[in-house]
């Protein structure tokens, strides 16, 4: 049994990968990027219905108290990267 | 001491309704007017003319001396189409400003306009020009612009183009003063004016001294009076602080998200979408506007709820060719 991020109502876009987040943190922000930065930068998009694990850790209690994103719990291990949803029970608590 | 001269001049100026670009045609007067509906409240025994609003509203938009053109989008055909005929006549969509078309700066907008009028001017001497006056049906939207006419030929985003616009960085924003924030769990911020604000609300605090933990940053309150809110911040063990002030970090009644595509050559379809994001690091769409498959195309969407701190516009384009979009926000 694992938990899960699931993204309910709005698309969500963030960056794709751990080296694109560092970016980002280190600049404070995607509008602070340096041109050099920006260029290395790699965005994902996820849709509704759609995982989105690897939503950077200091957006998910924001996205879960606007009901963007529900925790969800599944019987099959989250995998690496955010992979289309494979059912589950869905927990009360967002 | 010298006063500074007037900080835009006329090539700052720029208006498009419907689609259609109308600062290309050089109008050579751009006139908005807002007046409120006052009437007469002296009578017998009076010796001075009083006058007392009435709680309407007034909204005038003129656009005078632009150059008579017949070429495909230009002044004829932006201006002899929008004439009303029928009491379902389709309003117009407007978005103009004074202070430069470029991202970041404030735009006006509205979702119900009707020409009026139509006028063009042969003069001897003269090159041909054309006026148009619009009555506003309905309320303007005071935004601010996320994509500003460019020509583009491939996907793109403002965020990762460094030009999201940041809420609290607005200069429109009134600025709020805090006397102090109290040595309690949570602690107490009071403010010397009404602070305006709603619970959940997102605020930015700076220049608090003396508080610790320290208050400032961004920080959501919970109200308790006109003058006092709360933020999840334990003082208790430490000290209350004083000074400093704080601005709005995001909206909670929504808004509306105007897009003008001016120019669509050659691609076979085209959807813009604004996005927000309280953190500048995950955006979420916010307004999704329809498929563009010719120019010139308007829409403006509304929507409800919180509308986050920062703002972006994306352009997702299919097929080959070029693009010529704008696209602003305005926060109810």
């Amino acid at each position: 049994v694992a938990e899960r991020l699931r993204v309910v109502r709005r698309a969500l876009t963030y960056p794709a990968d751990a080296e694109s987040l560092r970016l980002v943190r280190e600049a404070g922000g995607l509008s602070k990027l340096s041109p050099e930065a920006r260029e290395k930068v790699r965005m994902k998009e996820v849709k509704p219905g759609e995982w989105c694990d690897d939503l950077p850790a200091e957006s998910v209690e924001g996205r879960l108290l606007r009901g963007d994103v529900e925790r969800v719990t599944v019987d099959e291990p989250a995998p690496v990267d955010g992979a289309a949803p494979m059912g589950g029970r869905r927990k009360v608590a967002r | 001491m010298a006063q500074s001269p007037g900080k835009f001049g006329s090539p700052s100026g720029w208006i498009i309704a419907d689609g259609y670009n109308l600062t290309t045609v050089k109008p050579q007067q751009l006139r908005e007017k807002i007046s409120p509906n006052m009437m007469p409240s002296h009578g017998i025994g009076d010796s001075w003319e009083e006058h007392t609003p009435t709680g309407l509203t007034k909204a005038e938009l003129g656009v005078e001396g632009g150059f008579f053109d017949t070429g495909a989008v230009a002044s004829h055909a932006a201006l002899v189409a929008g004439m009303p005929s029928s009491p379902q006549a389709t309003a117009r969509v407007a978005c103009w400003g004074f202070g430069g078309l470029t991202i970041g700066e404030f735009f006006r907008g509205c979702r119900g306009v009707f020409q009026s009028t139509y006028e063009v001017l042969a003069t001897l001497g003269e090159l041909t020009k054309a006026n148009a006056e619009y009555v506003i049906h309905g309320q303007f939207d005071a935004g601010v612009i996320l994509q500003a006419l460019t020509q583009k030929s491939a996907d793109w985003n403002t965020k990762t183009d460094g030009a999201s616009v940041d809420y609290a960085a607005s200069t429109a924003q009134v600025v709020i003063p805090i006397t102090s924030n109290s040595q309690a769990n949570p602690s107490v911020v009071t403010t010397p004016v009404p602070h305006g604000l709603v619970t959940g609300q997102k605020v930015l605090i700076s220049g608090v001294a003396g508080s610790s933990p320290d208050i400032n940053g961004e920080q959501a309150v919970t109200v308790l009076t006109t003058t006092t809110f709360s933020v999840a911040v334990d003082t208790s063990a430490g000290s209350g602080g004083t000074g400093g002030s704080f601005v709005k970090a995001d909206t909670p009644s929504g808004g509306v998200a105007y897009q003008h595509v001016t120019e669509f050559t050659g691609l076979t379809g085209f959807i813009g979408k604004v996005r927000d994001s309280p953190d500048d690091t995950t955006y979420a769409d916010l307004a999704t506007f329809a498929n563009v498959t010719a120019a010139p195309a308007v829409e403006a969407v509304e929507v409800a709820g919180t509308v986050d701190r920062y703002l972006s516009y994306d352009g997702n384009v299919t097929g080959t060719g070029t693009i010529t979009a704008f696209g602003g926000f305005a926060r109810f």
